[in-house]
């Protein structure tokens, strides 16, 4: 049984200002990079192995410099010894991306839950179809690994683990830090 | 589009990374860049400086994969410049060679 560290990116200027950043990057705030040194020395604290565990990280920069500041504080080194994965980049919102959450929010069709499952953004894709992709990810899988990815991702990655439905895995709200442990059937919140 | 005859742009590519080195194509999947990728933006940094001159009209745009943004803010950096203040984009993401990557 594999035992997944999930952890989203710390708050970047597009979570500041509440809107869908995507993959269209924003620098992490200060507040973003105390978060993710945070989550460093919290995974110092959970009493496992952690030369043992496959670090892979989503290539958009915001993830990727959370994941570098996060074994800093953890004290695994050099930082840049873990995997990037195209399929762990957030959900991409094509001609969305940039609009404010409230904006897409309000719409009739195209706003946010289960019945925009299946929602086709233009130029970008649908909820469907990032979960598909996180699936087939998630199969690469041969040991316990540390994930840094994006709220969209992370309610994927819990319902393929977790096996919820599609209304329970949308209607889930990962913070900036912590990190959720997914291991068979349990989950766990640390921070 | 726009007229390109109005308008000068300064293309760079990032710096070079691991799987250059190992001659594969990361595509969509980053790796970390050298140290000679490192010096490769910085010195990219200095020459922007030296040539265009006041840099201050001008849009900073970079793919927002890690690599490139890593890029960015090294040249960014070198030419004097805060290293945060440019846009991503990820219609300038590399070609996604899928499951060739």
């Amino acid at each position: 049984m594999i035992t997944l560290y999930v952890i989203r990116h710390g708050e970047c200027e597009h979570n500041f200002h509440r809107r869908i950043g995507a993959q269209d990057d924003t620098p992490l705030t200060e507040h973003g990079r105390t978060q993710a040194r945070a989550n460093g020395r919290l995974l110092n604290q959970l009493d496992i192995d952690l030369s043992a565990l496959d670090f892979i990280a989503s290539p958009l920069h915001r993830t990727s410099v959370t994941m570098e500041l996060m074994r800093e504080a953890a004290g695994l080194l050099p930082v840049t010894a873990y995997r990037s994965d195209r399929r762990l980049m957030e959900i991409d919102f094509g001609d969305d991306t940039g609009k404010t959450i409230r904006e897409i929010a309000e719409r009739a069709v195209g706003g946010f839950g289960e019945a925009n499952w299946d929602f086709v953004r233009p130029h970008g894709e649908s909820v469907a179809m990032a979960y598909a992709r996180v699936g087939r990810f998630l199969e690469t899988l041969s040991r316990d690994a540390v994930l840094v990815t994006h709220a969209g991702i992370i309610r994927l990655i819990r319902g393929h683990v977790l096996g919820l439905s599609r209304a329970a895995m949308l209607d889930y709200h990962p913070p900036n830090n912590g990190i959720i442990r997914l291991s068979g059937d349990t989950e766990n919140y640390f921070d | 589009m726009p007229s390109f005859r109005d308008l000068t742009l300064f293309v760079i590519r990032h710096g070079e990374c691991e799987h250059n080195i190992a001659k594969r194509a990361a595509s969509w999947d980053d790796s970390p860049l050298t140290a000679i990728g490192c010096e490769q933006a910085r010195s990219n940094g200095r020459w922007l400086r030296e040539v265009a001159g006041d840099l201050s009209g001008f849009d900073f745009f970079a793919s927002p994969i890690h690599r490139t943004c890593n890029t960015m803010e090294l040249v960014r950096e070198a030419a004097g410049l805060p290293p945060t203040g440019y846009r991503a984009d990820r219609r300038l993401m590399e070609i996604d060679f899928g499951d060739h990557t």
